[in-house]
């Protein structure tokens, strides 16, 4: 038999696999060309992978391939090429093909069985995509008899994670007085979370699996719930686990939540692109400051921001920039903006984002298309006082050398301080940092709170910083959820790269906090983004608040 | 000179103090002659039963006054917190085309209820040097229960807003909204060039909330000289009370029929008073206020009679069937017209203790006051009033003349010329105070 190019030999067997490619079973030395061997089968002959290819060959279908060929092999070469087959994946018409022969090639283990009497149980709760290769697991598994030794999540494409040893454990109070474990005993910890990531790309939505066995051989294995893939709802998941909140845990946090959650912000990263800007009005010719402003949901508060504008001239004749971070709204600010805007004829412009991507990122792609050289980002829930504040924020940031961020007082709507510069506090006993404001409550008037000076870090509701500086800083970092501590970062590493951070009193506006902001995941995401945040800056913080000085 | 009257309802359609009073205005001014009046009341759902307007424009006439408009505004996404509506085009594209054709030089606003607050920065934008003056009837701008500065728990009075107290009596709308609201319309307002109460204290009120006191001004309603009709003759007791107004808890009708009733109790000897209520819209009142209503119309026997809704032509008629006329009200009142109407037709007037109310009647010259909101003491005073020999006589020679329409027209007419004479642009004030200049004037085409 001859190698024929592009296609199969004659005589071999071969088994279509979605997306174009073939499996194939022939003798050694009579592969195709260009065809990556991946394994023997059980009758000696060759198992190699052509990724596209004419077949001349009989070609049977993956359950009768593997069946014949492959199933007669040893248990731990069938997993071994199981995994093999598995890493190659990438697309869903391939990793559906590659589950087919995982179902036909694994060895069956005792189902998990809700039996009163069972002497051990195994159960996924959840099974969240992260991204394409990356998963968080959560659930528990109990064994009364004997130790566990081998937990492992195997994935539609047949690969396999070993959760043994990388799941954070933690008791479950009633699975282990279910199966009748001691569960004051230190090693009663049924329940476990896991971030996981695989070799290969994983696309299926069902055909999980979780397998056990204990130092005695005996066996159990459970299907996993479909994968859910809604990146809001995993993060909500994640964070809201009741799990962290029982145990605040540097392991759990650092190798479990804090990738999990690293890889659902990078992707809203990645999405973070401007679909749609449009300009309403003439667009100001030379604007000093670019006025970004994220809008998530509410996007009425823009006529309360407009109404406050127009009574202020020099607003009409800067660059503000609306960016809609829920585009799901997209109808609806342009309709509301093509309706206000022959109302108060201030011009602005609307950006949609692709997707939602957060307030970090909703700033930084509004910060990428600025017309002008100083950003202000604010929040669509800041009205100003009075006129005249901008204009006095440009005097000032352009009177100081070194500025970094710049941040006006903020008031509630009772007229007391909301915001007159950052610091940070540590309740005793707290391993995290919280954000605290000076003068939080006091009256708009109180003389301290009335003097420009430096601080560690100005609010993010209302900063005005270069748009040089924004971008030399790589602008907002994105880690954090939901808006909570962007503000303290990157004032902290405009510190660290040698800026001066300023409050500044005579610029005076209402911050109606928590109008802009929805509030199911605020709890949560705070627990998060503080850890994160102490996790990045305790140490420096922990020198400013000891006095050595911003 | 045009000056160009808003108004958010019209008589035609439902009768009300405030849509009455812009009629009688906009008929003055033009008996003046002085400035040509031109009259655009609001009207639709849920005022009149008509939508009907020309395909494309939602102005008509009222009837065949060439002066006197309809304009139809569409309620059905109105917020009644902001007191806007999201829809724009009625105000940026059609009133704003109005303006452009009548070319008024002055527009006077006697309310923004059903168009927006919104109207005024539209006006101010489309006629950059044209004074605005806006009439404050009652405090819808200060206050979301229906403008009356009653609190919603326990109706006591209120006499100042924040945005926890107005939350305290609308505990769903947060605090950070009532703090946009007030926000919202004082930028609206801030279009305005001169306010106008008809009371002294709804001028303070005014001047609390934060409207510059050198932008307002007090001028009592103008009356239209009421025709004289005969006495009737002969000595006789004056026992014969009315009641003029809208059956609104506010109002009070129910505290005055609450009064009647412990007196039908009493079965006081020489008391033979009798009440005859004049007024309108129970049916949209609040269910529980209809419900106590009819009971206390029930309880107070046959010397209560509820005549029902009445033509303003017939009120000359129906005052001098009636010896003393009570105001009950438990909300401040701004104006109240009917006391002038009461002292046009020399009825001393029965009211409250408090509000526009003693502002305009005084205790014990030409009136009697009772505690607001106090059915017995109201009883004692009508008993009293009933019974007591020369009482009203006494009282009925302590009425003093009442401004008539001529003398308030005037009154406006000399604001109007004041605000025309300076129109230099002015410095940018406060938010309650800025405008917004310049502007380039638009034309149609």
């Amino acid at each position: 038999m001859s190698a024929a190019p592009g296609g199969t030999p004659e005589g071999t067997l071969a088994t279509r696999l979605g997306g174009g490619g073939l499996l194939v079973a022939c003798a050694s030395g009579a592969e195709p060309e260009g065809a990556l061997p991946v394994g023997r089968c059980a009758d000696g002959r060759v198992l190699a992978l052509l990724k596209s290819g004419e077949s001349r060959a009989a070609t049977v279908s993956a359950k009768t391939f593997s069946r014949r060929l492959l199933a007669p092999l040893p248990a731990d070469e069938r997993n071994r090429l199981s995994d093999t087959l598995a890493r190659l994946g990438n697309g869903a018409a391939l990793s559906r093909s590659l589950h087919e022969l995982r179902e036909a090639l694994r060895e069956r283990l005792p189902p998990h069985t809700p039996a009163v009497a069972a002497p051990r149980g195994l159960v996924v709760d959840s099974l969240l995509a992260l991204d394409e290769r990356s998963f968080y697991l959560e659930g528990w598994a109990v064994d009364r008899e004997a130790e566990v030794d081998r937990l492992e999540a195997v994935s539609p494409e047949g690969e396999r994670v070993d959760l043994a040893a990388h799941a954070f454990r933690f008791p479950l109070p009633h699975i282990s007085t279910r199966f009748g474990v001691d569960e004051s005993a230190e090693e009663a910890r049924p329940g476990f979370l896991c971030f996981v990531e695989l070799e290969g790309p994983s696309h299926l939505d069902g055909g999980w699996m979780i397998e056990m066995e204990n130092v005695e051989g005996e066996c159990l294995e459970a299907p996993a719930p479909e994968v859910l893939r809604d990146r809001s709802a995993a993060r909500e998941r994640v964070l809201a686990d009741p799990a962290h909140r029982r145990l605040p845990d540097d392991e759990l946090m650092e190798s479990h939540v804090r990738p999990a959650i690293e890889r659902l912000q990078q992707q809203a990263q990645d999405g973070a692109r401007v679909s749609i800007v449009e300009q309403f009005g003439a667009a100001p010719p030379k604007p000093d400051v670019s006025i970004v402003i994220p809008l998530y949901k509410r996007v009425d508060l823009i006529e309360e921001q407009l109404a406050q504008f127009v009574l202020d001239e020099y607003l009409s004749l800067q660059d503000i920039l609306y960016v809609l971070d829920s585009p799901e709204d997209e109808d609806e600010l342009l309709e509301m903006a093509s309706r206000l805007h022959p109302l108060y004829e201030v011009p602005f412009r609307v950006a949609i984002l692709k997707r939602n991507s957060g307030f970090a990122n909703a700033n930084n792609a509004g910060a990428q298309i600025s017309r002008a050289d100083l950003l202000l980002l604010m929040n669509s829930d800041v009205l100003p006082d009075r006129p005249g504040w901008l204009e006095q924020m440009v005097a000032f940031y352009g009177s100081q050398d070194d500025i970094g961020a710049l941040g006006p007082k903020l008031l509630y709507e009772d007229d007391s301080i909301q915001h007159a510069g950052i610091h940070f506090h540590r309740a005793e006993g707290q391993p995290v940092w919280q954000d605290a404001h000076y003068f939080k409550g006091l009256h708009r008037d109180f003389p301290d709170a009335n003097v420009a000076r430096v601080v560690p870090v100005v609010s993010g509701a209302c900063m005005m910083i270069a748009r040089e500086q924004y971008d030399a800083m790589g602008g907002l970092h994105s880690g954090y959820v939901q808006g909570d501590y962007e503000d303290a970062d990157i004032c902290l590493r405009m510190m660290e790269a040698g800026s001066r951070n300023w409050y500044f009193p005579d610029a005076e506006l209402y911050h109606l906090e928590a109008l802009s902001y929805s509030s199911s995941l605020r709890v949560p995401a705070n627990r998060y983004n503080a850890w994160l945040h102490t996790r990045m800056w305790g140490d420096r913080i922990e020198q400013l608040e000891n006095g050595a000085g911003t | 000179m045009k000056v160009l009257f808003v108004s958010h309802n019209h008589p035609e359609i439902r009768p009300g103090g405030a849509e009455g009073y812009a009629l009688d205005v906009y008929e003055g001014i033009r008996e003046a002659g002085e400035f040509e009046p031109v009259l655009l009341s609001r009207s639709g759902p849920p005022i009149s039963i008509g939508t009907r307007y020309h395909e494309g424009r939602p102005i008509t006439l009222v009837n065949h006054d060439p002066h006197q408009y309809f304009f139809y505004t569409d309620m059905s996404d109105w917020d009644w917190v902001f007191g806007r509506s999201p829809k724009k085009t009625a105000l940026t594209r059609f009133f704003r085309e109005f303006l452009l054709e009548q070319k008024p030089d002055v527009v006077h606003f006697q309310h923004t209820l059903y168009m927006g607050y919104d109207i005024l920065r539209v006006t101010r934008n489309t006629l950059p040097d044209v004074p605005i003056v806006y009439t404050l009837h009652e405090y819808l701008p200060i206050c979301q229960h229906n403008g009356q500065m009653v609190r919603t728990m326990d109706r006591s009075l209120c006499d100042h807003d924040s945005p926890r107290r107005c939350h305290e009596c609308f505990p769903r709308i947060p605090q950070q909204t009532f703090f946009m609201r007030k926000r919202f319309i004082q930028s609206q307002m801030s279009a305005v060039d001169l306010f106008v109460t008809p009371s002294e204290g709804a001028l303070e009120q005014y001047v609390r909330w934060g409207i510059p006191r050198e932008q307002i001004v007090h001028e009592p309603h103008g009356f239209v000289p009421a025709r004289p009709l005969p006495e009737s003759s002969g000595e006789r007791e004056r026992d014969r009370f009315g009641f003029f107004g809208q059956f609104t808890e506010f109002k009070g009708a129910d505290v005055l029929l609450e009064a009647f009733a412990s007196l039908a109790q009493r079965q006081t000897e020489d008391f033979r008073g009798r009440l005859w209520i004049h007024g309108a819209n129970l049916d949209t009142a609040p269910s529980k206020f209809q419900d106590r209503f009819r009971q206390l119309l029930e309880d107070s026997g046959d010397r209560v009679r509820l005549v029902g809704q009445y033509d303003r032509a017939d009120i000359a008629k129906l005052m001098t069937r009636v010896d003393w006329v009570v105001i009950p009200s438990i909300w401040w009142e701004t104006g109240p017209l009917t006391v002038g109407e009461a002292f046009q037709h020399g009825r001393p007037v029965i009211c409250s203790d408090m509000g526009g109310m003693s502002e305009k009647v005084t205790d014990g010259v030409n009136g009697l006051y009772f505690r607001r909101g106090d059915a017995d003491e109201l009883a004692d005073v009508i008993e009293r009033a009933a019974t007591t020999p020369g009482l009203w006589e006494e009282l009925r020679r302590g009425i003093p003349a009442v401004p008539t329409m001529r003398e308030h027209v005037a009154s406006l007419s000399s604001h109007y010329r004041r605000l025309l004479a300076s129109r230099a642009p002015v410095p940018p004030r406060g938010p309650a105070g800025t405008r917004n200049r310049p502007r380039v004037r638009d034309t149609i085409g």
